[in-house]
């Protein structure tokens, strides 16, 4: 399983072909409590980049964009009763969208573990 | 005395009904339609002659064209600053100037200006946030009752 990362502090986690989405430590903290998340229709097709799901804090919305080009075959629906979850465990049971991968080698464009930590050094 | 952040000093002023100026009222507001006309004295409304007088006077008077409101959104979406109002047959009757989520109401709350006919409690009026509309129900503020010193 491999754990891929945006400059927006996205996360696209990989086994197989299917992708989970959802956003990192440093994006949970930032946002500071998140009160809504509006999550897509399953079944729908997003293109890298693509406005995934809005993600809302007592502080502001912010766009998710889709780290990678795919359908989306799952959403988290606990986050519609529960998303602090989101700030609990962004990377593990906060998770938003799981997508299908229709072009993995749009992997190779994004951060590996290191380099975003590196890149967290740059904006912190 | 604690310090606090602003996002904490904006909900807990929004849930107290309290407007923000710069967002629900600004130099074009008048107080009758801010529902803030208790700031005009009785010896103003009986002389007149001050700033904005005509327009104040008249709307004590007459009632304002549009009044500010609370509104409880249905559900748990925020509804922002700039968000459309709107009646049941989807026309136009309003702004959202301030909202978010109200951690003591634990959901979201909003204030805006209706068209004063729209401005009574218990009405119901569609938020328009992204791309759909989510119901409110117009309220009387303070959304969390006060307990400061007046």
């Amino acid at each position: 399983m491999a754990i891929r990362y945006t400059r927006d502090h996205e996360y696209v986690s990989v086994e197989g072909d299917t992708g989970t989405v959802g956003i990192t430590e440093y994006a949970q903290t930032q946002l500071g409590d998140v009160v809504f998340v509006e999550l897509p229709a399953v079944g729908r097709t997003l293109s890298k980049g693509d406005e995934a799901a809005v993600v809302e804090s007592v502080k502001a919305a912010s766009e998710v964009f889709c780290p990678v080009s795919g359908e989306v075959v799952s959403v988290n629906t606990e986050l519609e009763e529960a998303p602090g979850t989101v700030n609990e465990d962004p990377a593990g049971r906060g998770w938003f969208l799981k997508v299908k991968l229709s072009d993995p080698s749009e992997l190779d464009g994004l951060m590996s573990e290191a380099q975003y930590a590196e890149y967290l050094g740059t904006v912190g | 005395m604690k310090l606090a952040g602003l996002g904490a000093r904006d909900s807990l002023r929004l849930e107290a009904g309290l407007p923000l100026y710069g967002h629900d009222i600004n130099q074009e507001t008048s107080p009758v339609e801010a529902g803030l006309a208790w700031s005009i004295g009785r010896r103003r409304r009986e002389t007149g002659g001050f700033p904005g007088a005509i327009r104040i006077l008249s709307e004590i008077a007459d009632g304002p064209i549009r009044r500010r409101v609370g509104i409880l959104p249905e559900g748990r979406m925020p509804v922002r600053e700039g968000a459309d109002i709107l009646d049941e047959a989807g026309e136009l009757v309003g702004k959202v100037t301030s909202g978010g989520f109200g951690p003591s109401v634990g959901g979201p709350v909003a204030m805006g200006y209706v068209v004063a006919e729209f401005a009574k409690p218990g009405t119901v009026l569609g938020l328009s946030v992204r791309d759909r509309v989510v119901p409110g129900r117009v309220v009387r503020m303070p959304f969390v009752p006060h307990h400061y010193h007046r």
